[in-house]
């Protein structure tokens, strides 16, 4: 499998340049583009696009795999995406021009585990990755100046990173350390479910040195921490995933504000329990007051309030998972991954078809990323 | 009493489906074939791990206080039924295997560094410093049937032949113990106490934690079907038989020390064409409606020949797929074992109207 994806990586890279699709995406519509990786009718064809509000298609990429999430450059030009854990390869697309412009691979000994961000000055990318001899968490870092160049690497204070965002300081970095350490002997499979110990952590992109740690205690160790969205005044939200027996009642969804601790939200026990311990994505509105929360094996999204935690409403959506910020304050757009681009909004409680057509095409994977605010941090005027 | 329902079941599965089905079989037909595998497929299974965790409890304590060639053998041939009874329950994730992380602590693995050689090093380097905790809260890798293999398999650290040193054997004889705790355990909580969890799967509802429906309990032994044909697949195999013959990867086989890797899928293999079949009472098989009468043929060839296959080659597999002879019936072992995994994936689940959805090795 790993000789297939470097050999079709090695294709991709030959064609570097090569305009794959584009519809003259022009710079003006640059704030309203959309990007998502998903499999194509035919099983198996998995590849990344990038589509406008409305729904048109901007480009449609090959993927060597499957894709995961997005970095995108803070001007919006380029977006990094990563391949699914564990990942051989993160293609940077130059977002204009609708081309590859570099295929970045990780060292032989570190796998991508699918999320990275970018700095404030869109030359440094921080990726998570899995060294997975050591069995420990890694951000590396590649310089986009220079051809996605390797630079070096800190540790991201736990096990299984996941996640990744720059704080508003724009020094921090805030790790989603799920806490599950896998091997690419096994790909995918949980080796260490017993001894799990999940953690967000904050950690100074400029020192290297973890600032803060937290968990949610001993009595939920096996609840992964997986995604995290910054909203306004640096709050995080943080969507769960719990490894223990299906019986059990574990928040899903925590609250973190600037220097407090992670803090477990209440949901209704039928919102709980049709989220089926498993959520997907998580993000905030353009306003940073609401987030939604996907939970695609309950077929659920969630919206909260981002100040005080409490949870808002929901609505069914076969399969939902991808979430990004809409354009007006309080909507959302959900992907599914049986068919179909949503918008959610959440001050008139809808949801609606975004578009037919080219959304409909294929069975989006995890993630949306929009070029407007890539770590939907509120930013006056972004939207409007 | 027992008697009488267990043969009831099966009557009442056979009219249940007896009416037409519109889209999948009805709560009835899903609630008696729940009930039939509880009682057919499940509970058998855990009183026999029970017996045999008893069993080897009771063998490693003669091996202790007198280790000769004798009771070593005798705790060798307690330790083999053991891992017989587990490889026959393994598929059975869900309820009580999944409380207090028993299926991880019983049976740790993939583990993928050689893990339990030093966290038994570690453990037994501790000992003198006399740990309080309870040993259900020690390590997971020193707790269950790989870390006993190892005690009593390894020739190369731990055990001075012909048998353990009395500090290994001690640690032997507390994992033994450690496992009658959890295989009775697991028993218990299916059919003693106040809250059973045959209670939980015959009785969904909303206020029941884990089912809210006779076809979400039905899924749960969907997905012991289709995981367990994962698990044969994605860690049991292909990690181990590599790409040639040249590319094999014995350490990444599962029971090395013993070289029990291939029959340790026959048994998996055995139980889950039970699972679909039935046993002494009906299968999965059973909730499909006529109309798929060939995806119901296709499925029980498919079982036979898969068996047929592994039982064809002579492992244990790590050998068999580096020897020329046999590598292409290892591969056939493998493309087989896949394509019942997918028939079950996209087939079976869709005739029984039950979204399988994502499993244990999707999400992100």
């Amino acid at each position: 499998m790993a000789i297939d994806r470097r050999q079709a990586l090695r294709l991709l890279a030959s064609g570097l340049g090569a305009s794959f699709w584009s519809r003259g995406a022009g710079a003006g519509r640059r704030k309203h583009r959309y990007l998502s990786a998903g499999e194509a009718a035919t099983p198996g064809r998995f590849r990344v696009a990038a589509f406008s509000e409305s729904g048109e298609a901007l480009f449609d990429c090959a993927l060597p795999a499957r894709g995961h999430a997005f970095a995108i450059s803070p001007n919006g030009r380029l977006a990094v995406h990563f391949a699914r854990r564990p990942g051989e390869f993160a293609l940077a697309l130059d977002i204009d021009r609708g081309t590859v412009s570099h295929s970045i691979e990780p060292p032989q000994d570190r796998r991508f585990q699918g999320h990275g961000v970018f700095d404030r000055s869109g030359r440094l990318l921080y990726a998570t990755e899995n060294d997975f001899e050591a069995g420990c968490g890694i951000i590396g870092i590649y310089d986009a100046r220079d051809g996605f160049r390797r630079l070096g690497e800190l540790s991201s204070g736990g096990v299984g990173p996941h996640d990744i965002r720059l704080l508003p300081d724009g020094r921090t970095l805030a790790v989603a350390n799920g806490g599950i350490h896998t091997h690419p002997d096994y790909p995918r499979v949980k080796l260490n479910l017993p001894a799990m110990q999940p953690s967000l952590c904050f950690i100074d992109r400029k020192m290297g040195a973890l600032r803060r740690e937290l968990g949610l205690g001993a009595g939920l160790r096996q609840l992964s921490i997986r995604h995290l969205a910054v909203g306004g005044e640096g709050w995080i939200a943080v969507a769960m995933q719990y490894e223990g027996p299906r019986g059990d009642r574990v928040p899903l969804v925590a609250l973190c504000g600037a220097d407090g601790p992670l803090r477990p939200l209440e949901a209704p026990p039928s919102i709980l329990r049709a989220m089926k311990q498993y959520c997907g994505d998580v993000c905030f509105d353009p306003a940073g007051r609401s987030f939604a929360v996907s939970a695609p094996r309950g077929n659920i999204v969630t919206v909260w309030d981002g100040a005080n935690g409490r949870f808002l409403h929901s609505a069914r959506l076969a399969d939902c998972c991808g979430l990004a910020p809409g354009r007006r304050p309080g909507e959302f757009l959900v992907s599914s991954g049986q068919d179909g681009i949503f918008l959610l909004d959440g001050h008139a409680r809808t949801l609606r078809r975004l578009a037919a057509g080219f959304p409909d095409s294929r069975r989006w994977d995890n993630h949306l990323a929009t070029t407007g605010s890539e770590t939907c941090m509120p930013q006056p005027g972004c939207w409007m | 009493m027992r008697h009488a329902i267990a043969l009831l079941t099966p009557l009442a599965a056979l009219l249940a489906l007896a009416a037409p089905a519109a889209a999948g079989p009805s709560a009835e037909a899903f609630a008696s074939v729940n009930a039939a595998l509880a009682e057919n497929h499940i509970r058998p299974r855990y009183e026999r791990l029970s017996a045999a965790a008893e069993e080897f409890e009771a063998a490693v304590e003669p091996l202790c206080a007198r280790p000769d060639s004798s009771t070593l053998s005798g705790a060798e041939a307690g330790f083999q039924s053991l891992m017989d009874a587990w490889m026959s329950a393994e598929h059975l994730r869900f309820g009580p295997a999944e409380s207090f992380m028993r299926m991880h602590r019983f049976h740790f693995w993939p583990e993928a560094q050689g893990k339990v050689g030093k966290a038994i090093a570690k453990r037994l380097a501790a000992e003198g410093a006399a740990s309080t905790a309870p040993f259900r809260d020690a390590s997971a890798a020193v707790q269950g049937l790989l870390a006993a293999e190892f005690l009593l398999y390894d020739q190369n650290a731990l055990v001075p032949a012909p048998a353990p040193a009395p500090a290994q054997c001690s640690l032997l004889s507390t994992i033994a113990g450690n496992m009658r705790g959890m295989a009775t355990g697991m028993a218990s909580d299916w059919w003693s106490g106040a809250d059973p969890f045959i209670a939980r799967l015959a009785s969904p509802g909303p206020e029941n934690p884990y089912f809210e429906s006779h076809g979400e309990a039905a899924l749960a032994f969907l997905k012991s079907l289709h995981d367990g044909l994962q698990r044969i697949v994605d860690l049991k195999i292909a990690p181990v038989i590599g790409k040639d013959a040249g590319k094999v990867r014995p350490n990444l086989a599962e029971s090395r020390l013993t070289g029990r890797s291939l029959w340790n899928i026959v048994l998996n293999l055995e139980a889950l064409q039970e699972l679909y079949t039935g046993g002494a009472g009906p299968g999965l098989a059973a909730l499909l409606p006529k109309s798929e009468h060939k995806l119901e043929r296709l499925l029980r060839k498919g079982f036979r020949a898969t068996l047929a296959t592994a039982e064809s080659i002579e492992g244990p597999l790590e050998s068999a797929a580096a020897d020329p002879a046999q590598r292409k019936t290892v591969e056939k072992l493998r493309v087989q074992a896949q394509a019942l995994r997918q028939i079950v994936r996209d087939r079976l689940a869709k005739a029984l109207d039950l979204p399988l959805g994502f499993n244990a090795l999707d999400g992100d």
